[in-house]
């Protein structure tokens, strides 16, 4: 953060988070806060964004593009433009990528670091109930996987 | 309007269309066996039981409601319901004569908890501001179901015996069912019972503690004397009317025995007595078009302006519509008995020129109209700010002991006072409609606490009274704790247990406060002195006392200070202790010594003090000019100003706020003088403040700032919104400084800031266009909250200066309450307290959607739309800081993106300082 912040590109990203992302919930003024640590990273096709089992401290959302996840080199699934991948990252101690994620075509990445970030929080809590509530999705999403695999 | 077709309301409606439809079906099957089968001479005998039964069934549901899923209450009731019937089927079946009266009693009670439940779930799943729409509709889908089962009775008459009737009873409650299941599906966690606090209860004990429970609700002991006077003066109005029927129908027996009757003729041929025939047939058929005719009006108000009429008139002033009707009723009828008021009656049927029976007539219809479609609906939304678990009770109590109470004494009025004297009685009648009316009036007071304490008003106060009462009976246990707390590292629970102790009025509590005096360090034995300094306590003198040989600078300060209000009784004895400190010692101590003598000094001695002030103040010691600038302000005095200005001409160590504790001292200090320059300076200081120095200086005005009538207008008036919130929070330390003519252009101000929220949501309305891009859509979304939203707080401190007492304080941060119950419990809370005008502006901003305010900013305020570039003009001058950034932003955008570049030109900036601006404008 010693280079001095593009005003612009902030403003656009704070447009962004508040448009397509789950942190819509949030005022723009708590946006803004999140906006300030966000870097932008652009990668080419087929280019590695992560590599399961190494460690990892970002949390990634997809301003632009598509990204497979790969796990044992087998494709488990897409993400597309405004998803994003990489959550546990900020909260779990020593991570551990679970699979790997791989451009398709050209991305771009905004990527938000564990520092970074859990110093926002402190200034701004709302943005962890929002945290909190797309680890709740994820969790019931991941019970009716559960669930559908266990009855099929 | 569109709320009503949303959500559960439709469900609702439905649901009580079946239901109702099933009472009625069931009133008509239970009366009509009872009078088959046994004498009109049993039906007084069969209220009581009912009244009997309905008490008994409402102390054991009374042990329930509130305990239960009300959503599988309702279900397993009304199925326990159905069940039931059958049951009743198959013992008319087997002959057993008991089985009637037993139905009869059963079709009331359950009638009486079947209602109760639904309304109890509508409650909890509708808000009290929907249910002003909401509930009329829903109640005329009980009237709809009411009368069309009338009608579809003729029909299954004939094709089923009065016996088979209960079966179709039974299956139109089966038929609700699915109803209920998708409100518990849809609605099912605004429906589960609270947790029950402590151990579990016997029964006698559960009744005994829900008796408890409702006794201690001020609003619902209030409902229960408006519900107790209503109902008595309805049985009574019902009694005086079919009394006045049957008069004016046997006197006309003229009428009936030329022939206006086919029946009644052909009847009187066939032997029957003219007044026989009356009876049994001419005015049960007269009752059932009369009822036939108010049953439609009132379906016709419920459904068309009910609800209007309800959201117009507010839910407490709504309650005056039963005594309006009951007044000009019973005013009427002593007029006309007392031959000073008379009219011309039509002669016709079925008036026959009687002028009292016309009157009781228009005000039967009259009645029934008020009380379906108006009052009851209205005294629904009176449950929805009680608290949920109190709720049900709360319909029971009134319901299952106040209506039989009511019915029994409006049967004492009837029976023992009618037949003596009718114009006593109907001026007895007129007398509890006065009652009744106070009480309506005072039911405004009462809703207001009610929904105070629901949003958590007063709360405060509570703890405080809880924790005093709890400390004053502490015993040997709680000491120890306390004690142990002491030691805690986290200070703030260390504090609380000392200022725990200190509200023990005991020895033991004592002692501990000297050991622990004792054992902590220096800066630690201070901040334990000042607590007990703020406590104001003679008790604790002797500690200060101790603490005065101490040579801690802030222990001795702490020990002074505390001794201070004991100047006047030992001042002799303190002053060759205290007069030392004034020169030898340190800045801090010589200050305080010298503002714990100058009250009672003489002039010489406050020369003297002066002096030394003065010195300290313009010293280079930081430590003297706080601890002088400390002395002043807690002095106070208007012979200090001198210091004060002496201190003013040093802008380099003051004005520029560098040493946050001097400034926040001069701050102080400045708070104390009303002169027009301490005022200007704390003033000056509003717009860069933290919210704690903020209110360091609003103490500070509070007093000097009212005292200069001309600069308190300049400041509320400001073109600068934290200058004028500032004002408004002055005037709310200080209300007594809120005469009648400030009252005034206070409500100028309220109506002046609601015209710029409504000029903003039309602005954040005409920047919703999708060819303008997600720009303007965020700005639109940062307009609403940041410039609407968090303006509510600032307009409720207007509010409550303008409405009297302050109830409105337990508002201000609920009125964007995620939870809908708390928010329209808020505007409730507003709409009952403040000016009817003010209301009716405000709650739109809060309640409508953004185009519908935006609306109302044309048509109420005038507000033209501007052309589109002038939005960005407009948005460029906005009050907040961000949202002035995002304006430019989204102008530069826009013009960038259509080649445009008016929109950037509207807000005055070259695309070469476009970075630079929101460069300042986001970082300041």
């Amino acid at each position: 953060m010693d280079e001095p912040v593009d005003i612009f590109k902030l403003l656009e990203n704070v447009v962004f988070l508040k448009k397509y992302t789950f942190f819509s919930g949030l005022h723009a003024e708590d946006l803004k806060t999140l906006a300030f640590i966000i870097l932008e990273k652009r990668y080419q096709d087929n280019e590695v964004v992560v590599r399961e089992e190494e460690p990892g401290d970002s949390f990634f959302l997809v301003k632009q593009g598509s990204l497979r996840i790969e796990k044992g080199g087998q494709e488990l699934a897409r993400i597309a433009e405004n998803g994003c991948f990489g959550e546990m990252a900020l909260f779990e101690e020593g991570a551990l990528r679970s699979a790997t994620v791989v451009a398709e075509g050209e991305c771009s990445l905004l990527v938000i670091q564990k520092e970074a970030f859990f110093n926002v929080l402190n200034r701004a809590p709302a943005i962890s109930i929002e945290m909190l509530k797309l680890f709740a999705e994820r969790l019931r999403d991941a019970n009716r996987k559960l669930s559908e695999r266990t009855l099929s | 309007m569109r709320t009503l077709f949303k959500g559960a309301v439709p469900l609702l409606f439905s649901l009580l269309f079946i239901l109702f439809s099933s009472v009625i079906l069931g009133d008509n099957v239970a009366e009509s066996l009872l009078l088959s089968n046994f004498s009109t001479g049993f039906l007084p005998v069969m209220f009581m039981f009912n009244a009997v039964g309905l008490f008994l069934i409402s102390l054991f549901f009374m042990t329930l409601i509130d305990r239960l899923d009300r959503g599988k209450l309702l279900f397993r009731f009304l199925l326990f319901h159905a069940v039931g019937l059958l049951i009743f089927r198959a013992l008319i079946a087997a002959g057993w004569s008991g089985a009637y009266p037993a139905l009869y009693t059963y079709a009331y009670v359950t009638k009486i908890i079947c209602f109760l439940v639904f309304w109890t779930v509508a409650n909890d799943v509708i808000s009290t501001r929907e249910a002003k729409e909401a509930f009329p509709v829903i109640a005329s889908g009980g009237v709809l179901g009411g009368v069309l089962v009338s009608f579809s009775v003729l029909f299954l008459l004939r094709i089923l015996g009065t016996d088979d009737l209960l079966l179709v009873w039974s299956g139109l409650i089966l038929l609700s069912l699915p109803l209920v299941l998708r409100v518990v599906r849809k609605e099912g966690v605004l429906l589960k019972a609270m947790p029950v606090v402590g151990a579990p209860q016997s029964k006698r004990h559960q009744i005994m503690s829900d008796f408890k429970m409702v006794n201690s609700e001020a609003l619902l002991k209030n409902m229960a004397a408006v519900y107790f006077l209503v109902f008595i003066l309805i049985f009574a109005h019902d009694f005086l009317f079919l009394s006045t029927l049957k008069q004016a129908f046997l006197s006309a027996k003229a009428h009936f025995a030329e022939g206006g009757r086919e029946t009644l003729f052909r009847s009187a041929l066939a032997g029957e007595a003219v007044e026989k025939v009356i009876l049994k047939r001419e005015i049960p058929r007269f009752l059932g078009l009369f009822k036939g005719l108010a049953n439609l009006t009132t379906f016709l108000l419920q459904l068309t302006v009910a609800g209007f009429f309800l959201k117009r008139l507010g839910t407490a002033r709504a309650m005056l519509i039963m005594p309006a009707v009951f007044g000009l009723t019973f005013l009427a009828v002593l007029l006309l008995l007392s031959g000073l008021f008379d009219f011309p009656t039509p002669l016709m049927y079925p008036f026959f020129g009687n002028a009292l029976f016309f009157t009781l007539c228009i005000s039967v219809v009259l009645r029934i109209a008020a009380f379906d479609s108006v009052y009851s609906p209205n005294f629904q939304l009176f449950f929805s700010t009680l608290s949920k678990e109190i709720r049900g009770r709360g319909k029971i109590f009134l319901e299952g002991i106040i209506k039989p109470a009511a019915i029994l004494f409006s049967g004492l009025i009837i029976l023992s006072v009618f037949p003596l004297h009718l114009y006593a009685s109907v001026a007895i009648l007129f007398f509890l409609t006065l009652v009744l009316l106070w009480r309506c009036l005072s039911m405004k007071r009462v809703y207001s606490e009610s929904i105070y304490r629901f949003l958590g008003g007063g709360k405060d106060e509570q703890i405080r009274l809880l924790l005093n009462r709890g400390m004053h009976h502490a015993d040997a246990s709680t000491l120890r704790i306390l004690q142990g707390l002491l030691r805690d590292t986290d200070q703030e629970i260390a504090d609380f247990a000392f200022s725990s102790l200190m509200r023990i009025p005991r020895p033991e509590a004592e002692s501990i406060i000297r050991d622990e005096l004792t054992r902590v360090e220096v800066s630690r034995k201070a901040q334990l002195l000042s607590l007990l300094m703020h406590s104001g306590e003679r008790r604790f003198i002797p500690f200060f006392l101790s603490a005065l040989v101490e040579s801690s600078p802030q222990v001795l300060e702490a020990a002074l200070l505390g001794l201070r209000p004991e100047m006047g009784n030992h001042r002799a004895s303190l002053e060759s202790v205290l007069l030392p400190m004034t020169e030898g010692a340190p800045p801090v101590v010589r200050a305080t010594a010298i503002l714990v003598l100058w009250q009672g000094a003489d002039v010489a001695q406050r020369s003297r003090f002066y002096t030394f002030l003065e010195k300290m103040v313009a010293s280079p010691d930081p430590e003297e000019n706080r601890a002088a600038l400390s002395a002043v302000a807690g002095i106070g005095d208007s012979a200090l100003f001198g210091v004060l200005l002496k201190a003013l001409l040093r802008p380099h160590r003051f004005a520029e706020g560098k040493d946050s504790a001097i400034m926040d001292e001069f701050i102080r200090a400045a708070g104390c003088f009303q002169e027009t320059a301490a005022v200007r300076f704390l003033l000056s200081f509003i717009e860069g403040a933290t919210p704690n120095r903020l209110a360091r200086i609003e103490a500070g005005l509070k007093e000097s700032l009212p005292a200069h009538p001309d600069l308190l207008l300049e400041v509320l008036f400001s073109p600068h919104l934290k200058l004028r919130q500032c004002a408004v929070r002055v005037l709310l330390l200080n209300r007594t400084a809120c005469h009648d003519a400030l009252k005034e252009e206070l409500g100028r101000l309220a109506e002046m800031e609601m015209g710029r929220l409504y000029r903003t949501v039309q602005l954040a309305h005409l920047l919703r266009r999708p060819e303008w891009g997600d720009e303007a859509d965020v700005l639109s979304g940062i307009l609403l909250q940041s410039c609407v939203a968090r303006n509510f707080h600032h307009l409720m401190n207007l509010f409550r200066l303008l409405s009297p007492g302050d109830f409105l304080s337990s508002a201000a941060d609920k009125l964007t309450s995620p939870n809908k119950h708390i928010r329209s419990s808020a505007v409730e809370l507003i709409e009952n307290n403040l000016d009817g005008r003010l209301a009716k502006q405000f709650i739109p901003l809060v309640e409508s959607e953004t185009a519908e305010v935006a609306e109302l900013a044309k048509s109420r305020w005038h507000f033209h739309s501007p052309d589109d570039y002038l939005i960005f003009e407009e948005l460029s001058r906005a009050e907040d800081r961000f949202a002035r950034a995002f304006a430019l932003y989204t102008a530069f955008q826009l013009s960038n993106r259509t080649g445009n570049p008016n929109y950037l030109v509207a807000t005055g900036c070259s695309p070469e300082e476009v970075q630079a601006n929101l460069t300042e404008l986001m970082y300041g």
